[in-house]
């Protein structure tokens, strides 16, 4: 039997985001964005200074990056988890968490001034889990996620946890230390 | 006491992506996906007009295209996805209203959910085409006025309309 109670602070918020599809794939788009912009313009920089001509194409190009690379930024700020958090935490005051995770199901019981649930899920119903971060993030076939530290756990330990979920869904179990 | 039982059903996802909290979103997606489609076809008539025969442009331009089709077969099919989904998690849903907070009980193979929410946590709610639709923060419930199993339509209109006031539409 594993315990945890859940401290949902702006770290964990903060970790929610950027584990998300979302999140990663603006980030890609404005790297991406960035360097192919910046390809280009040396491109045609050089072809201007070696022929003294300059390609439609190229130009074509310089704007189309520009462009994708100012929406995505403007996307990966909208994203702030601090300003979401705050939001969150406005919605939902007072909220406490507890998760038990035992052989068969997982157990989630949420607590707050104007919201409260119970839930037990098969471990079937779990679609995916991820650790990133020292965070332990599960996605139910719902599209719900529950997120939980190592060290909220109370019962248990975090080696434990691997282990169990590893042998429960094995490939499902993806874990990503760092990410580029 | 208003009660409503809902399984998942095609009709409903079609409300949800119609009205629900991603509606907007998904029209600035299809229009996205106009403007992709417009720069592709810039691309391949450059590369034509200018250089005939400059294969990266053309090759560059027929991927935009491709991205363009592909992203709009997506949002086309959004409901059947979401469908299938929702078959999968398998869940009955039951919704219910009292005075002070809503419940929902979701039964189902494999799982037991019982949640309560108090009506400050409701973002907005719409009326329309005999179809309730209700959005929170993250997702959007939509049913069917046929779909009550105690109290009726009016009840609950009646209801929504004293606790969420300005946040309530009927269309």
């Amino acid at each position: 039997m594993i315990k945890a109670n859940v401290n949902y602070n702006l770290r964990a918020h903060a970790t929610y985001i950027r584990n998300t599809l979302r999140y990663r794939a603006t980030r890609f788009l404005v790297i991406f964005s960035a360097l192919m912009y910046a390809g280009f313009a040396t491109l045609s920089l050089m072809s201007a200074l070696t022929n003294n001509k300059t390609y439609v194409e190229y130009i074509m190009f310089i704007v189309l990056f520009f462009v994708i690379f100012l929406v995505s930024v403007g996307r990966l700020l909208a994203l702030n988890p601090n300003k979401q958090y705050k939001k969150y935490s406005e919605r939902y005051p007072n909220a406490n968490y507890e998760i038990k995770i035992s052989d068969k199901d997982i157990s989630i019981k949420i607590d707050s001034d104007y919201f409260k649930k119970n839930a037990v899920y098969d471990f079937s119903k779990i679609s995916e889990a991820r650790e990133f971060m020292g965070y332990f993030i599960l996605s139910i076939a719902n599209d719900e996620q529950i997120l939980f530290c190592g060290n909220d756990l109370t019962e248990g330990t975090a080696e434990e946890v691997k282990k169990l979920l590893i042998s429960k869904l094995g490939k499902n179990y993806k874990t990503r230390e760092r990410w580029i | 006491m208003i009660s409503v039982k809902v399984t998942p059903s095609l009709e409903r996802e079609k409300m949800i992506w119609l009205f629900g909290k991603n509606a907007l979103k998904t029209l600035r997606r299809i229009a996205f996906v106009g403007v992709f489609c417009v720069v592709a076809i810039v691309f391949c008539v450059v590369s034509y007009v200018n250089h005939v025969g400059n294969l990266f442009n053309l090759i560059f331009g027929c991927l935009l295209l491709l991205k363009a089709v592909t992203d709009y077969l997506r949002i086309r099919h959004a409901p059947k996805t979401r469908f299938k989904k929702e078959q999968e998690y398998g869940a009955e849903k039951v919704y219910s209203f009292d005075d002070r907070f809503s419940e929902v009980i979701e039964t189902g193979k494999g799982l037991k959910v019982r949640s309560k929410y108090a009506y400050r946590t409701y973002r907005q709610a719409i009326h329309t085409n005999g179809w309730f639709v209700i959005k929170f923060d993250k997702y959007t419930v939509a049913f069917n006025d046929n779909e009550f199993a105690e109290g009726s339509p009016e009840q609950l209109k009646q209801l929504l309309r004293d606790k969420l006031k300005g946040n309530f539409e009927e269309k």
